[in-house]
């Protein structure tokens, strides 16, 4: 599975995004505010998901809402910070 | 200090609403359902009084509840049934206070919250289900959804919580400081809570609740959520009732004030603890009931009783007790009790330290 | 119901880091100190540290620390009592002559968390039910019922971080409707690890000492302890001729209704619980003398707090005490409502801990020192989880 496919998987399945599917996120939309939705208890909940899956520290939520922008956005960090 | 209940919302095992609770008091109810308890020689099934929620979809969209937990649902869906069976009662969502009365709160998620750092460090808990794990998370799901900006409270009391969270609703609308007040109990039974029944009252696999049963353990946890709109004293013609007294003590130094003429609803659920207060209690009354049977064993389960007693007050002679005092624990008439003539219950639940919350209703 | 009645407070008492009853803290405050470390009855496996407020044990007098049968957060609630009746004046038997009721708010204190027994329950194993016995016997405010043998209503309010404001407004009710003589109404919590990874998990809290207010805060600190109010009705402190410490004029209450853990952006529920208390008072901003602020060090809360307290109370002069104690969440109410007790006696404010650098992004800065004021009103604010936003107003006795 690819990275990103992956990332869309954790996304639903860890913050219960139910009646979407991984296809349904594109890679380009913005996932907090319009787009997918997402707010600020979900930034805090893919910080710990990065964590436990990808072994990366997020420092502060200022870093999280450059990274979390959009599933592009959210696979380059990843892929530049993962330790796992 | 006296309110009018506009509109009840309930949900428990025998499903949500209060037309399938009035079914559901006239027959005779049997646990169906059950729970997987850990005990220390496996894993056992019990009966247990489960809800389900799915009618929550009814009000709101499946997607906006992804974060909100079993706890919460129970809530939500008895809050939103209580505005729609109160009809027509026009309500400023500013001046709608919601209070809400547990005795154990959010348990399974306090629970899922500790499952995600006790055994893998400290460094991946869940904010979120953290931030459900807080009593008062109900509360605030409720007040987001329905949009009701009025105060807000949760009142953890165990066996008291109904009473003591009444009380606060009723000094609130005689102060005007709102116009309503959505009041309601939710209560959860979740793996540890089960396992803790078992550590203490052993496996209760072939019970049926009795009430009267006073000697014996017969208890069956059980949760669900019952919400009543209330507002100060109003002539409505959809209204229920009015509830005209909430009493709150200890029975090692005072009594509850009861009255000769009405129905006593009693909270007795098969607990011998218990029990043992109520059958002191019951020597003086003659037309007692109770319809534990019906929904099972929590701490807040009284106000499925103040829902029965708004039922029986609303409508009268329509269904009749399968779970009254029976011979010969107490001398009491052999009739089946006719509801026609009843113009006050009352709903009494004694907790484990004879700690009670006595409530009286009446007809408008 | 005398809807608008200003009711006494004839008694008061506090534990909390920063003293072991109220003119200790009080001395504390004004020295500046901030009695805060790493947790020592819990550890972490996270490598950062995160600071907290502990009550020292030698706080608690003996008795009650040894005692077994209720949990910290009990204790903490019933010492904070027995000082505030005392204060009071107030005795056993005379108090079994009254109507007296208990509303104490709390968050670790009602819930059943308790990690050793739950791991290993979880793991499989069978154990000791001494820990949930305990937490049946814990609700606060039936273990101060229980230990001063008093009989009226009893209400544990679980209402996260305003929890302590909103049960001494329920008990402000209470005496104004006649249901009681008197109250004992406050709060209290303790630290655990349970809400410490909690708000750890959420990206609130700061890891070296917080700053309210300040430009570069970044979180809060937690902290425990208890503050305790003795409510008591006209007729009952003239039949003895009680002291009167301070009125509580009124109390407003309101919810956001937006989000379970974000505060409204525009502060919604705190506008009207501060236009209402006001309204009903019939208080206008100039003849407030200080705020103490909810202010606990977060981005969002000190934010939308001073653009509220801008817009609604110009000019009046605030604090943060949290610099002090920490964010004792259930307590956080209670105490801080003794404090500004104890200030309008004094006349004088404390300086803000933690707050040196003033904020571009906020329209007002706390006070930077202790500071005198003229006048006899001062309000205090907690904002919760959840929404709720609870308001006291109280004038020098």
């Amino acid at each position: 599975m690819t990275l990103k496919k992956r990332l869309k998987q954790l996304l639903i399945e860890e913050l219960n995004l139910e009646d979407i599917t991984p296809n349904e996120i594109k890679d380009d939309m913005p996932l907090f505010g319009e787009g997918l939705g997402l707010d600020s208890l979900d930034a805090v909940e893919l910080v710990v998901i990065l964590e436990k899956h990808f072994g990366i520290q997020v420092k502060s939520l200022e870093e999280g809402r450059i990274a979390f922008q959009s599933i592009n956005a959210l696979t380059a960090y990843v892929e530049k910070r993962r330790t796992k | 200090m006296q309110v009018t209940i506009h509109g009840i919302g309930i949900v428990g095992a025998f499903g949500s609403g209060i037309d399938a609770f009035s079914e559901a008091l006239a027959r005779k109810e049997r646990c169906t359902k059950s729970v997987v308890v850990q005990s220390s020689s496996g894993q056992k099934e019990m009966p247990f009084y489960r809800t389900d929620t799915t009618r929550l979809n009814e009000f709101i969209p499946r997607t906006n509840l992804r974060r909100v937990d079993h706890y919460a649902r129970m809530g939500l869906l008895a809050a939103s049934l209580a505005l729609k069976d109160s009809g027509e009662v026009k309500i400023r969502r500013s001046r709608l206070g919601i209070v809400v009365a547990t005795g154990y709160g959010a348990s399974a998620t306090t629970s899922a919250f500790l499952d995600s750092f006790i055994n893998e460090g400290d460094t991946f808990p869940s904010p979120t289900h953290f931030s459900n794990s807080v009593h008062n998370a109900a509360a605030a799901h409720i007040s987001i959804f329905l949009k009701a900006s009025g105060p807000c409270l949760t009142v953890s009391q165990f066996e008291l919580s109904l009473a003591s969270a009444l009380l606060t609703a009723m000094t609130w609308l005689e102060e005007r400081r709102v116009d309503f007040v959505l009041l309601g109990s939710v209560d959860e039974c979740c793996d540890i809570l089960s396992y803790c029944w078992w550590r203490f009252f052993g496996e209760w696999s072939k019970f049926q609740v009795e009430p009267f049963r006073f000697g014996r353990q017969s208890a069956i946890p059980g949760e669900g959520s019952a919400f009543f709109l209330l507002s100060s004293p109003k002539r409505n013609e959809g209204a229920y009732c009015n509830i005209v007294d909430v009493q709150t003590g200890n029975m090692k130094s005072e009594k509850p004030s009861l009255s000769e003429k009405g129905l006593l609803i009693v909270s007795a659920d098969g607990h011998k603890q218990c029990g043992k207060s109520y059958r002191e209690f019951l020597g003086k009354s003659t037309r007692t009931v109770s319809f534990t049977p019906v929904y099972g064993s929590f701490p807040t389960n009284n106000a499925f009783d103040m829902a029965a007693a708004a039922l029986i007050l609303k409508r009268g002679g329509t269904f009749l007790p399968p779970y009254a005092a029976p011979q010969p624990v107490i001398s009491r008439s052999k009739e089946p009790l006719p509801y026609e003539d009843i113009d006050l219950v009352q709903c009494l639940k004694i907790g484990m330290e004879r700690d009670f919350g006595f409530i009286t209703l009446c007809r408008t | 119901m005398k809807k608008n009645l200003p009711i006494a407070v004839t008694g008061m008492g506090c534990i909390c880091a920063a003293g072991a009853h109220v003119d200790e803290s009080a001395t504390s405050l004004f020295e500046g100190k901030r009695n805060l470390r790493p947790p020592s009855r819990f550890k972490s496996t996270r490598k950062e540290t995160y600071p907290v407020f502990e009550v020292p044990d030698d706080f608690l007098p003996a008795k009650l620390r040894k005692r077994e049968d209720i949990h910290l957060t009990s204790k903490l609630a019933v010492a904070a009592a027995y000082e505030a009746i005392e204060n009071a004046g107030l005795s056993i038997g005379q108090l079994a002559k009254k109507r007296v009721g208990v509303c104490v708010g709390t968050t670790v204190g009602s819930s059943m968390n308790n990690e050793d027994f739950y791991r290993e329950f979880r793991n499989g194993g069978n154990p000791d039910m001494v820990p949930i016995t305990r937490y049946l016997r814990s609700n606060p405010a039936s273990a101060i019922a229980r230990e001063f043998l008093l009989k009226g209503p009893c209400q544990t309010v679980v209402n996260a971080c305003s929890s302590g404001t909103d049960a001494i407004g329920i008990g402000l009710s209470w005496i104004r409707s006649g249901i009681c003589d008197i109250v004992v109404a406050g709060g209290t919590d303790e630290l655990c690890r349970v809400t410490f990874n909690g708000f750890i998990s959420l990206m609130i809290t700061d890891d070296s000492p917080c700053k309210p207010f300040d430009k570069y805060r970044k979180g809060l600190n937690l902290g425990e302890g208890a503050g305790i109010l003795v409510l008591e009705s006209e007729r009952s402190y003239q039949e003895r001729k009680g002291r009167i410490r301070s009125y509580i004029l009124g109390y407003g209450a309101s919810t956001d209704a937006y989000h379970l853990t974000a505060p409204h952006p525009n502060g919604e529920g705190l506008r009207r619980a501060l236009k209402e208390v006001m309204t009903s008072c019939n208080v206008q901003a100039t003849e407030i003398s200080f705020v103490n602020a909810h202010g606990t060090g977060t981005s969002d809360n000190d934010r939308v707090e001073s653009n509220v307290l801008n817009e609604l109370l110009p000019g009046v002069l605030f604090l943060s005490t949290k610099g002090y104690t920490g964010h004792t969440l259930g307590a956080a109410g209670a105490i801080e409502a003794v404090f500004t007790i104890a200030c309008l006696e004094m006349g004088r404010i404390p300086a803000n801990a933690g707050f040196s650098v003033h904020d571009p992004d906020l329209p007002v800065s706390p006070v930077k020192k202790t500071t005198s004021f003229q006048g006899t009103i001062a309000l205090s604010q907690s904002l919760a989880f959840g929404g709720s936003n609870g308001v006291l107003l109280f004038k020098r006795g």
